[in-house]
């Protein structure tokens, strides 16, 4: 069971660009899990349920996807998608395949309290001290958040917060994604 | 935003793997579920190689020093108990390597924790992972733990005395890896007879000579 270990590494992770961003608080995380990485979706919502409370991350949603295994055919050359883990190609049956996507747990999104559309945001960053004006504050008294900046073509995916159902969860019981 | 979860110990693990082959040191992670025979496999290894070719070793264990035991008398070693984690990190494992004597290895083995499951989504900074399977443990288990085995270059099967004595196929184990990993390397050995030791030695010499580009420094074909 290392998913304790790995929730441990994605928090750690998130913790960092939250504060790259001021030390907005976290509303919601989306990973994503391939048939081959080496981890239970399951188990890390449980991991995740148990490492959370009383950090910072007790009100945090987290969004598990679980990804299809895509793959190159060494022999025919074709692409292919397997909702399945499997080692040999669908398409002509050949063993040798290069395995492209399904092997990663990784993070997708991080969705800050403050969410806006990743347009909104480079719109924003590409404009001087966005909040300024507004609270009549400079840059050093305004807060943290006022010091957001973020070039258009960022990592960062920020998306207005919603309600994350678990019973709705992308894995759902049978996990094929 | 597309960022692996382990990003941060899968660079540490990297910068470790460049380091010490700079120095010639060919890091081998060998994973098994418990009681393959990792330990009983580097004994036989450390005996013949003794004087010959400079290795060390760290052990991997939830709790004691007994496999630590069982190789000092051959080799550095030091053993990393983790108390309950299932698996070993690169944090670990430097940690071990700096309470090593300080040498330039020509291996440096890396004996993980008994599990077939969680060490195989753990990078320690290896050159080359070997995977065990035990004639006891039945020839199904690379289909079923697919991601160790179609992450090793190396599998090993262990204790091939057994043969006679349990429903173990060979043939059946091999074809069952292959098609989870088609470009592994199979041997067949038993540390109680020393079948396939030669074998399993002369292994490892080749794996550094491909993988490292700086050689030998202790005499040559001392594998027997």
């Amino acid at each position: 069971m290392h998913e304790q270990s790995l929730v441990a590494a994605l928090l750690k992770q998130v913790t960092g660009i939250a504060a790259d961003h001021g030390g907005a608080d976290v509303t919601e995380i989306e990973v994503e899990i391939g048939p081959l990485s080496g981890v239970e979706p399951l188990l890390v919502e449980s991991a995740f349920e148990r490492l959370v409370p009383q950090t910072a991350f007790s009100e945090t949603r987290l969004v598990v996807r679980c990804i299809p295994l895509q793959g190159v055919c060494r022999t025919c050359d074709r692409d292919f998608a397997a909702p399945e883990l499997r080692f040999d190609c669908p398409l002509c049956g050949a063993r040798h395949i290069r395995i492209v996507r399904g092997e990663e747990f990784r993070l997708m999104s991080v969705t800050l309290e403050d969410g806006e559309s990743p347009a909104e945001w480079s719109r924003r960053a590409a404009a001087p001290h966005p909040r300024t004006a507004d609270s009549g504050l400079s840059p050093q008294q305004e807060g943290p958040r006022s010091r957001l900046r973020l070039p258009p073509s960022s990592p960062l995916f920020c998306r207005r917060k919603f309600r994350h159902d678990h019973d709705k969860s992308p894995c759902g019981s049978g996990r094929s994604g | 935003m597309d960022r692996d979860v382990q990003a941060e110990k899968k660079q540490r693990a990297a910068a470790l793997r460049d380091r010490l082959g700079a120095r010639g040191t060919l890091v081998v992670n060998l994973v098994s579920s418990p009681g393959a025979g990792k330990t009983a496999l580097l004994q036989e290894l450390a005996r013949r190689w003794q004087g010959t070719r400079k290795i060390a070793v760290l052990v991997g264990d939830l709790a004691t020093e007994r496999d630590a035991d069982r190789l000092r008398p051959f080799v550095p070693v030091e053993q990393l108990t983790t108390g309950g984690a299932c698996h070993l990190e690169v944090p670990l494992v430097e940690s071990g390597l700096q309470k090593l004597p300080q040498d330039d290895y020509e291996f440096l083995f890396i004996e993980n924790v008994g599990n077939l499951v969680c060490p195989a989504s753990h990078d320690l900074g290896e050159h080359v992972r070997i995977v065990l399977l035990s004639t006891t443990e039945g020839d199904d288990k690379p289909g079923k733990y697919p991601k160790l085995f179609r992450t090793s270059q190396v599998m090993v099967i262990t204790k091939c005395d057994l043969l006679p004595h349990v429903p173990f196929s060979v043939p059946a184990a091999r074809a069952d890896a292959l098609n989870v990993q088609p470009e592994l390397t199979v041997l067949e050995t038993s540390a109680l007879t020393g079948q396939g030791i030669h074998e399993w030695c002369s292994c490892l010499d080749r794996l550094r000579t491909q993988l490292l580009s700086s050689p030998l420094t202790s005499r040559e074909s001392a594998s027997e």
